[in-house]
């Protein structure tokens, strides 16, 4: 089975890891990547951050981890409205980044031929 | 956990980097938050010390002066064995006062640089690092002072004397997964306004207000494969749309600006940019 969580924030990707457990709360399959330590790995990020002692740490300890990152994300998005588009890239596109000291916008080096083919 | 106990368990390079106060870091964004958290924990609990320590301190300074005029008063040796261990505390708790201060960072690392890279850590592509320059240093030191103004009057203050900084604190440039090359960078302006008035008793009061202004600059270099944008630029090979986006925050105090000044602006471009579908390009 596939991880069931989503990653990214500007654009929603898949995770697409394989599954090593499942949410005790929702009951979503996910990867070990996407449960929260906190939890003992037995609950996932998103649901870890509707916990009331998690949404309040963030801005209380400075603990700035993936679980007030997950409520800040489900918050963010039903406030400002801003709905990510799911990725159309693929893993292809990133080999034409090669130069990786080159930070220039017009430099676009791309060795691979990934635009010829 | 104290300070000292925080302090010991940092690296030698994240000592290094409190002491510099200065980031230049080229890494994975999940190395960088491996770095960066430890440090941004650190320097939360030398900040609730230094609060803590500093009416402690100033109480211990003024016993201690008083057991000075006691001991020019009345010298011998019962005397001095009362007020010297007072003396020798006062002297340690001021020491480790100035070095909670040495080890003091810009709370921007901690209350806007870690939770950005926390938030955008899974869009960072983890095959590029992400290029980092951040001035951990006060926002107004001798060298960030731009201009001082002549002292003038206004309304009931007769003398006022307004203090310009300037503070580029701190530039980051990444690819995202997506394909898209993001760069932003954070300066701050800071007017420190020193008013001056005298009161009915014919006392001096001094006040100091602070200006801020936070310009946040970002560009993104969107691939047109993927995305289009109606406002962008295109680059040079025709491959990018390039948008800058430019914010400015107000405020009147020296609190790091929020983290949504930033992701605003970047979630603007990609609110405005349509992906291109696969039937599109077909």
């Amino acid at each position: 089975m596939i991880c069931a969580a989503t990653k990214g924030f500007l654009t929603i990707g898949d995770c697409g890891n394989p599954t090593s457990s499942v949410c005790s709360h929702c009951g979503r399959p996910m990867c070990a990547a996407h449960l929260s330590p906190a939890s003992g790995f037995s609950t996932c990020y998103d649901c870890a951050a509707t916990q009331p002692a998690q949404q309040q740490q963030g801005t209380e300890d400075n603990q700035y981890d993936e679980t007030w990152a997950h409520g800040y994300r489900s918050s963010y998005y039903n406030n400002s409205g801003y709905r990510p588009s799911q990725t159309t890239y693929n893993t292809d596109d990133r080999s034409s980044f090669t130069d990786r000291h080159n930070d220039g916008f017009d430099e676009d080096h791309e060795p691979g031929g990934f635009e010829a083919s | 956990m104290s300070a000292w106990t925080t302090y010991r368990s940092l690296s030698a390079e994240q000592r290094a980097i409190l002491r510099a106060k200065k980031l230049d870091l080229r890494r994975p964004v999940g190395e960088l938050l491996t770095l960066l958290r430890p440090l941004a924990a650190c320097d939360s609990v030398a900040n609730k010390a230094q609060h803590k320590m500093g009416c402690t301190l100033a109480l211990m300074i003024f016993l201690t002066l008083v057991g000075f005029v006691v001991l020019a008063n009345m010298p011998g040796p019962v005397t001095l064995m009362l007020f010297l261990p007072l003396i020798v505390s006062t002297v340690a708790m001021a020491f480790f006062y100035s070095w909670l201060r040495s080890i003091d960072v810009s709370d921007n690392l901690r209350s806007f640089l870690v939770p950005v890279l926390t938030l955008f850590r899974e869009d960072f592509d983890p095959r590029f690092p992400v290029h980092l320059r951040m001035d951990l240093s006060s926002p107004m030191t001798k060298l960030k002072k731009t201009a001082e103004s002549k002292p003038y009057s206004r309304a009931k203050y007769h003398r006022v004397v307004d203090t310009m900084y300037l503070d580029p604190w701190l530039t980051a440039d990444a690819v995202l997964v997506d394909g898209t090359k993001l760069s932003w960078s954070v300066t701050d302006r800071i007017r420190e306004r020193k008013k001056t008035k005298k009161s009915a008793s014919g006392k001096s009061k001094t006040k100091t207000k602070y200006r801020k202004l936070s310009d946040v600059e970002v560009r993104l270099g969107l691939r047109t494969k993927n995305f289009t944008v109606a406002k962008g630029k295109l680059s040079a090979d025709g491959k990018r749309s390039k948008v800058e986006v430019q914010r400015r925050v107000r405020t009147d105090s020296l609190d790091p600006i929020n983290p949504r000044t930033l992701i605003d602006a970047i979630a603007g471009v990609y609110r405005a940019a349509r992906p291109v579908t696969k039937e599109a390009t077909a």
